[in-house]
């Protein structure tokens, strides 16, 4: 989707401006969910389960698992 | 995404089930005709009904049910209308078929269906034959187009002055809705939605946090108040929230009456005008009565110009006859003459010229003669007819005074004449039937009452938006605080606070990074908007000294002259050509694809930017459905430079208020 990868672009380049030290991948990642689901038509949660699931792999087990409850 | 079918069950003056197959062919553009009133916009709004449960009138105002549903159906018992779409589309790059029905029936049959409440709402949906639940329903249309972007889908002339009001300078307050769903097609929210959900986020660590704190003796004090500042938050949010939708409402509320003050100044404007438009179409009608007296006049004569040919031709074969028999007679005469003298020259046995005898051969030879020619006159009397040669002269005397009368060509004048008259006549009376429902739906009473009630509404916003700035400076102040009371309780070391601490880091950063990417994408749009608006544009306008469009922060567009100076003033032509421009590039840009369903897009342009709109039009997406009357498109001249790319054009037959029905050109109806 031409628009996700704007999306992604646009995000990387924040990133890279604003806390370079960030994971690109979870940047990219968490830009792609939120373009993947803006039509979806499905709840919104749905979007934020995979954001939080996003997340939680960024982070230690002990709090992904903390995240995700 | 493109619409196959639609279905209409006693929608509008379509009585009965009507088919309209709008996937016809390989070309993007469906052309339909219909003259005013004849259920052109019908047919937009039954595709809004069927996938969203709207429609709108000309004022864009909700049409109640009981005014959709054909009179006649219900007046004949059949108290229901619905509409089906079979739409093909791409879902997960698989092709699929949708079918979505929407039906209303009436509840009882002792309701009298004039509120909604009377009917009962039955929608169903199929995907690739198969039937899925109704709950579905709501989901697959916003998958498909969700309902805020469908305004650049579904076309209307109410949309083209919301986009007039979106690209004049100081208008941007009423196309708000016109700037979010701009922003929505462009794929903006994807960017809001990350951002708003990584602050919920922070919500539930910061949640997290206190609760922990909670339990940890050294930061209780902190904890405690960082409860207190998060209820206090809580509080303000809900009564921000509370204050927003409240804003919104008076605002919208502010909005439509503006709308209907506005319409009544036009209103006012329009009743001056109604009356030089009524003197214009006495001055016409009073023309046309000249006009069809000089074609009467001239008809009279006009026999004679339609029977020179054959009398031409009747002229010529007399002649030839008259010729022939004269030569007859010229042979006849010679042939008397020879009888005669043998005749005399046998009797005497001499020469009737000389006087000499006549020698026993000659005698012989002249008998011969006498038979032969006797026998030639014999031959040549019928022919040389007097009676019928006299006959001949006088009946081609006649037709040579039968002259053509040379009418024929002032004639077919006169009557191009008349046509353009009638296409003045057709013009101006649509305008006077606008004018007088515009002026029919105002009065002073009323116009009074709804500068009040705007005066009134007004006070509200100015004293609800002041209580927005207050609470959003509360916030604030929450917001430095409880940044103050959590540095003071991460500064615990214990491995569950390091934990929060970096979880708490990282939704920070994250918020900071989606924050202004909000913004970068914003600005990224705007510039591509602009610049796919003024490519549109430069190929629309037939003025080539334009450079281009020039895009503000609420996608307004002013034209820019070739020196790059702002064009102060434009025509309503121009106006409408930006729109389209806009819609152009929107539709180039868009996040999502689907039909674009136009009606009487041609209104105020001229020949040459209708012309050069029509050309664009193909190029604007997969499939183009045109709804056209014959008062703003001439179907010879004007659609001959597409034809290549149009797949079917249909007419509605229009019979009365509540019959009309679909035809297919080149096919029998299929209604």
């Amino acid at each position: 989707m031409p628009e996700q990868d704007r999306l992604v672009r646009i995000v990387e380049r924040c990133r890279t401006e604003l806390h370079p030290s960030l994971s690109a991948d979870l940047v990219s990642e968490l830009a792609r969910i939120q373009t993947q689901f803006q039509f979806s038509g499905d709840d919104r949660a749905d979007a934020q389960k995979e954001m939080k699931a996003a997340l939680g792999a960024a982070l230690p087990l002990a709090q992904a698992e903390e995240m995700q409850r | 995404m493109i619409i196959d079918l639609v279905t209409m069950e006693n929608f509008g003056p379509y009585q009965g089930t009507h088919e309209l197959r709008l996937g016809l062919g390989p070309h993007p553009l469906v052309v339909i005709h219909g003259q005013n009133m004849a259920g052109k916009t019908t047919i937009i709004n039954a595709v809004r009904w069927a996938l969203y449960g709207v429609a709108k009138d000309r004022l864009g105002k909700p049409i109640p049910t009981g005014e959709l549903i054909n009179s006649d159906a219900f007046e004949a018992g059949d108290k229901r209308v619905a509409v089906s779409l079979r739409i093909l589309a791409a879902v997960d790059g698989k092709d699929v078929i949708y079918t979505l029905r929407r039906q209303q029936q009436l509840k009882s049959a002792h309701s009298r269906g004039q509120v909604d409440n009377d009917y009962d709402t039955h929608v169903t949906i199929e995907r690739d034959g198969h039937v899925l639940a109704p709950v579905h329903f709501g989901s697959v249309v916003t998958s498909l187009m969700p309902e805020p972007i469908s305004r650049f889908f579904l076309f209307d002339g109410e949309l083209l002055k919301e986009y007039e009001d979106l690209v004049r300078a100081g208008g941007e307050r009423e196309a708000r809705a016109v700037k979010e769903a701009i922003e929505m097609i462009l794929g903006l929210p994807a960017a809001r939605y990350g951002r708003d959900d990584i602050r919920q986020l922070r919500s539930e660590t910061n949640r997290r946090l206190r609760r922990e704190a909670s339990r940890d003796q050294e930061a209780q004090a902190a904890s405690a108040r960082l409860e207190d500042l998060a209820e206090r938050d809580r509080e303000l949010a809900r009564d921000r929230e509370e204050t927003e939708n409240e804003l919104r409402k008076n605002r919208q509320e502010v909005h439509r009456l503006e709308q209907e003050l506005k319409r009544y100044e036009e209103s006012r404007e329009d009743a001056g005008r109604l009356e030089e438009l009524k003197l214009t179409k006495a001055a016409i009608g009073s023309e046309q009565e000249q006009k069809r007296q000089s074609l009467k006049e001239l008809v009279v004569d006009l026999w004679r110009d339609v029977l020179t040919p054959r009398l031409a031709a009747e002229t010529t074969r007399l002649e030839a006859e008259m010729s022939t028999r004269l030569n007859a007679a010229r042979l006849l005469a010679e042939a008397r003459r020879d009888v005669e003298r043998l005749e005399a020259s046998l009797e005497h046995s001499k020469c009737s010229q000389c006087g000499q005898a006549l020698p026993h051969d000659a005698v012989a030879k002249a008998r011969t003669d006498l038979v032969e020619r006797s026998e030639e006159v014999d031959v040549l009397r019928p022919r040389a007819d007097n009676d019928r040669i006299r006959e001949l002269a006088r009946v081609i005397g006649q037709l040579r005074k039968v002259a053509p009368a040379g009418k024929t060509d002032a004639i077919r004048v006169v009557s191009k004449d008349l046509d353009q008259l009638r296409f003045k006549e057709f013009k101006t009376g649509g305008a006077i039937d606008e004018i007088t429902q515009r002026l029919s739906s105002s009065d002073s009473a009323q116009v009074q009452q709804y500068d009040r009630e705007k005066r009134q509404y007004e006070k509200v916003v100015a004293e609800l938006a002041a209580k927005l700035e207050s609470m959003e400076g509360q916030q604030h102040e929450i917001a430095v605080e409880t940044k103050q009371q959590q540095d003071i309780v991460l500064q615990n070391t214990s491995p569950v606070f390091a934990r929060l601490k970096q979880e708490l880091a990282l939704l920070d950063a994250l918020d900071d990074v989606f924050t202004r990417a909000v913004d970068m994408l914003a600005d990224e749009l705007r510039t591509e908007v602009e610049k796919a608006a003024s490519e549109i544009f430069r190929d629309l306008t037939t003025d080539k000294t334009y450079q281009g469009l020039r895009i503000n922060e609420n996608y307004g567009l002013v034209i820019l002259r070739d020196d790059g100076a702002e064009v102060d003033q434009r025509s309503a032509g121009a106006e409408q050509v930006v729109a389209m421009a806009l819609l152009g590039a929107l539709n180039r840009l868009a996040t999502k694809r689907g039909p674009v369903i136009m009606d009487t897009p041609f209104g105020r342009l001229d020949r040459d930017h209708r012309a050069n709109i029509l050309s664009f039009l193909p190029t604007m997406a997969d499939q183009v459905v045109l709804l056209v009357h014959d008062g703003e498109i001439d179907r010879s001249r004007d659609l001959a430079p597409i034809e290549s790319k149009i797949s079917a054009q249909i007419l509605i037959e229009h019979e009365s208020s509540t019959a009309s029905r679909l035809v297919l050109e080149g096919a029998p109806a299929h209604a």
